[in-house]
Order: structure tokens, then C-alpha cells, then sequence
């Protein structure tokens, strides 16, 4: 009599790599042999990294995040019923903010009124709490990336605020310490991490240009000043995505054109970066209220399209996404259950323990 | 598209004749039929398959038999004819599987993947995988017939991890 038992490994490997994300719980439950399967890191990769069928977003509603899944069947010219969908919820705590790395969530709780960092990989279900050295701002942000030399994991905490201070935990001696660094430039906007270190975008003060600036985890420095294919002012409209996990994209627009550009590096190190043009759009398509949003943006490079997504700033409610391509190609992509959503951050499953 | 029929042996002596195009959508007996020159009179033996389980798949390859050789067809079908042939494609399959025994799927998944047929295999896979899907680990043990292998200590710390995982 055949039973489950009598197929081999590839074969389980395949039956179980067609369940849900969410079902994953109940296989690791069932037995040793599914569960070593599920956390194997080949499994992971195999099913949700470079060719994975869907792309994985973390999206924050009503203070939970929420695990969506974009599907784009078909080419760029003919995409057959585009949609972002909920795939996956991760209601377990409050959330104000969450940034993504390596398959990490750094997460930004609110619990009554106590604000407290939750370092959580949703994937094997290992979490950890950070404890703050002193309160939290409102301007706060974190980012998150790790040492090259030993993939240890550390935290990097910032303000938006002038005269910017920065606080890095280190993971392996459990503390925060102040980093001794002063910039004559502020962190402007952010924050991107690809390969551990963390990009933002940068503005000197009393200065107009901004640029692009990696911190390095590993030298726990930042890198100099690294170009951007055009010159933004403060006025303008600038927003990092990271692409899978090893490129970054920018979306450029000037305040006062149509035309939104899409860079996506060809090369990109602490202190090297080059651009190639991915996308160049006319956004007229969009309401006008839509034109200066909140927003984020992911891109599918293989497609050759770009996911736009944008909340209406004067209403804060209403939000749209669009499908962009080549030679003026667009299409409004159905959001299911129509809700607030926030768009926080691409995410891509991985096995690493959380140290 | 070829009408040359050929004859296929079961592991227990059952014989079964096929149309070649049909049987082509196995890797393993069209790679059989470039090699080794099929005889048209002699039966190619397959080893690892019993009678039923191989009928089963001659009634997939047949009605799948058209799939590689419509390419220049499909391109001129409008997109609802591509639809319905589809559609009718998917009830086929839903129909031919529902009709099956849990242990005849895991037989046809064994003999899928030694005679190579990918969708067969991906069929199989998916319609196994459905039956896992929303069940609890005590039911999904039972019907595939899994041991508990969990001391108690690893049960808890696997419940632990799963209040943290994605519901």
C-alpha cells in the first residue's frame, strides 16, 4: 500500500511547496520530517526566492500587518487580471511601523502607550523583543542590516529630526551604544536595506541636492555622498524600493512635471552605485489628488512593469495602485476588500535565526 | 500528429495499446522511442507500474494528447474558445481526480514521476496538497497515515513558534 511515507523527499518537497503560507503551521505540526522540511533554507529559497510565482508585500491595516501577495500573470502587454490580495495576517501585536530585512521584520509596537521593537521572523515564528535605551519620539525611524563578517544582526536608530544622534543594538551583546558620528547632512528620507546595509536619501543642510547614502553595518559608519541619476529637490517627489533582495530602485518625479522616472542600480555597494532607466511614465492618469501621495512602489524587472501604489493626501482614505509598463502602459490593479491600507515593504521569507 | 499506436506492459503483465503522440508525453518512453527504436510489434515494459495505475495514466496522456501539438492552433482561437477548451480541460481533471483513492493518487504520483509526465505530476501534487490544506496536523496524520514523531518538549516549542507564524 503507498502512503506519503513512500515518496521521496523531492516529491513531498513538492506536494508541500503548493500549500498556502498560512498552512505552514499545521504541516510543521504534523511531523518531524515536514517540519525539517518547511525550515530547510533550499525549500525557501526554491519556493520564494528568485522564482517564486508571486511577489510578497507587508502591508499595515489598522495597526496590523498583513501579508499580501501580488499577482501578475502574464507579460507586461497583456496582464491578465492583476491583484494584490491578503494572503497572510500577522495580528499577534499593534504596529506602527515596520521596516523589512533578510526575511526579518522590524516591527515598531504599540502596546497602550508603551512603544516597544519587536525583531520577528514570521516565517519560522521566532521573535524577540528590543528593549529602548529611552523613549520613543514620534521622528524616530529604525533600520536593520547585519556585520559582514559574522551575519550578526544590529539595529540602527535615527530621528528625522535636525541634528540627527544614532544608537546601534548589537544582537550577539544584547546593548545599545551611541554611535560617534556627526553629519553635516541629514537622513532625508528612507530607508531601503539590501545585502545588510541600509540605504537612504540624504540632504546637506542649508543645501537643496540630495543624494544617495548607504550605512554600513559592518564598519558602522556611512558611506560618502552616492549619485542618483537626476537631481531632486526638496520639493520633489523621491522614493526608494528594494528589487528581490539585491538591487534598489528609485522613483524620481519633479513637483511640477508628469513624467515619472524608475532607476534601477546595475551595481550597488556601501560606497559604488550605478543606474540603468528602467521606466519612464506620463502620470497623467492619475487624479490630481494622487500626484503628490503617499505612496510606495515595487518593482517586477523581468515584466518590465512597476507597481504604483498611492494613498490620496488630502483625504488620507482613498488609494489606488497601478500597473505601469513600457510605452505609456497602465492598469489600476484591484485591491480586494477596499480598506486603508498602508504599503510598508517587500518581504521575501528566509530560515535565518534570529540570533 | 502521429497516429502510430504502441503497446505499453504493466508490472503485472497487463498490456495496454496507445497512440504514440499520447504516450510521447512521457519523457521516459518518447526518450525510448528516439533511442532504442521501439519495435511496433513488441511492448515497452514498465517495471514500476502495475495495470490500473497505468490505465489511469493512458486516460491522462489521451485526453492530453493535443496539448504540444496545438501551439499553432491556439494562436489563432479567440480568447473565449481558449476559455472553454481550458475550462473544460480543468472539469476533466477535477473530475478524473476526485474520482480516486488517496493511495491510488500516492500510486500515480510514483508512477508520474518515473515516467516523467511534469503535468501529471503537478496535478497530483496540487489535488494532494488540497487535501492537507485547512486540516489540522491530528486529521492530516490520519489520513496520510503520518506517526507523531514529536516528544512533547518539541510539540511545545513548535506551538510556541506557530503563535508567531503567519495565521
Amino acid at each position: 500500500m503507498s502512503t506519503m511515507s513512500n515518496l521521496s523527499r523531492d516529491l513531498v518537497e513538492m506536494i508541500l511547496s503548493r500549500l498556502p503560507i498560512t498552512s505552514l503551521r499545521e504541516v510543521r505540526s504534523t511531523c518531524k520530517r515536514w517540519n525539517d522540511l518547511i525550515k530547510d533554507p533550499k525549500f525557501i529559497k526554491k519556493h520564494y526566492g528568485q522564482e517564486a510565482k508571486e511577489i510578497l508585500m507587508i502591508m499595515i491595516y489598522d495597526s496590523r500587518a498583513c501579508l499580501m501577495s501580488l499577482n501578475l500573470h502574464g507579460n507586461h502587454k497583456d496582464l491578465v487580471d492583476p491583484s494584490i490580495k491578503q494572503i497572510g495576517k500577522l495580528d499577534q501585536v499593534k504596529i506602527i511601523n515596520v521596516f523589512h530585512c533578510n526575511g526579518f521584520l522590524l516591527c515598531v509596537t504599540k502596546n497602550h502607550s508603551r512603544v516597544m521593537v519587536l525583531v520577528w521572523n514570521p516565517y519560522l515564528g521566532q521573535t524577540k523583543w528590543i528593549q529602548l535605551r529611552n523613549d520613543y519620539h514620534i521622528l524616530d525611524s529604525f533600520a536593520m542590516g547585519f556585520d559582514s563578517n559574522n551575519n550578526n544582526h544590529k539595529i540602527l536608530r535615527f530621528s528625522y529630526s535636525f541634528n540627527q544622534k544614532y544608537e546601534i543594538y548589537n544582537f550577539q551583546s544584547n546593548s545599545w551604544r551611541v554611535l560617534d558620528i556627526i553629519n553635516n547632512w541629514s537622513i532625508y528620507r528612507g530607508d531601503v536595506t539590501l545585502k545588510g546595509n541600509t540605504y537612504f536619501i540624504a540632504k546637506e543642510k542649508l543645501k537643496v541636492e540630495e543624494f544617495l547614502i548607504c550605512f554600513d553595518f559592518t564598519s558602522e559608519r556611512f558611506g560618502p555622498f552616492l549619485p542618483l541619476s537626476f537631481h531632486p529637490r526638496p520639493e520633489d517627489y523621491v522614493l526608494l524600493s528594494a528589487v528581490r533582495e539585491d538591487k534598489l530602485a528609485v522613483l524620481f518625479k519633479k513637483h511640477d512635471a508628469y513624467e515619472m522616472e524608475i532607476w534601477i542600480t546595475t551595481q550597488i555597494e556601501p560606497n559604488t552605485v550605478s543606474w540603468s532607466s528602467f521606466l519612464k511614465f506620463d502620470v497623467r492618469f492619475l487624479n490630481e489628488s494622487f500626484l503628490f501621495p503617499y505612496a510606495s512602489f515595487f518593482v517586477e524587472e523581468n515584466k518590465k512593469v512597476a507597481l504604483i501604489y498611492a494613498i490620496d493626501r488630502a483625504s488620507g482614505t482613498n488609494q489606488k495602485a497601478y500597473i505601469v509598463g513600457e510605452n505609456g502602459y497602465y492598469r489600476e490593479v484591484a485591491l480586494r476588500d477596499s480598506k486603508c491600507w498602508i504599503l510598508m515593504c517587500s518581504y521575501v521569507p528566509s530560515s535565518v535565526q534570529i540570533e | 500528429m502521429s497516429s502510430n499506436m504502441i503497446m505499453l506492459k504493466s508490472s503485472d503483465g497487463a498490456s495496454f495499446e496507445i497512440e504514440e503522440a499520447a504516450a510521447r508525453k512521457s519523457k521516459i518512453i518518447a526518450n525510448m522511442i528516439e533511442v532504442e527504436c521501439v519495435d511496433e510489434d513488441k511492448a515497452i515494459p514498465l517495471q514500476n507500474v502495475t495495470g490500473n495505475i497505468l490505465a489511469l495514466v493512458i486516460e491522462y496522456c489521451n485526453k492530453h494528447i493535443v496539448d504540444d501539438d496545438d501551439d499553432v492552433a491556439t494562436e489563432e482561437a479567440s480568447e473565449e474558445e481558449e476559455e472553454a477548451k481550458k475550462k473544460k480541460v480543468d472539469d476533466w481533471e477535477a473530475e478524473f481526480m476526485n474520482s480516486m483513492s488517496l493511495e491510488t493518487m500516492f500510486e500515480l504520483l510514483l508512477a508520474a514521476n518515473y515516467l516523467n509526465i511534469k503535468s501529471l505530476i503537478d496535478l497530483v501534487c496540487q489535488t494532494i496538497a488540497n487535501n492537507i490544506k485547512d486540516k489540522t496536523p491530528e486529521e492530516v496524520r490520519k489520513i496520510f497515515s503520518i506517526e507523531n514523531d514529536f516528544t512533547p518538549e518539541e510539540e511545545e516549542e513548535i506551538r510556541k513558534e506557530n503563535a508567531w507564524a503567519f495565521g
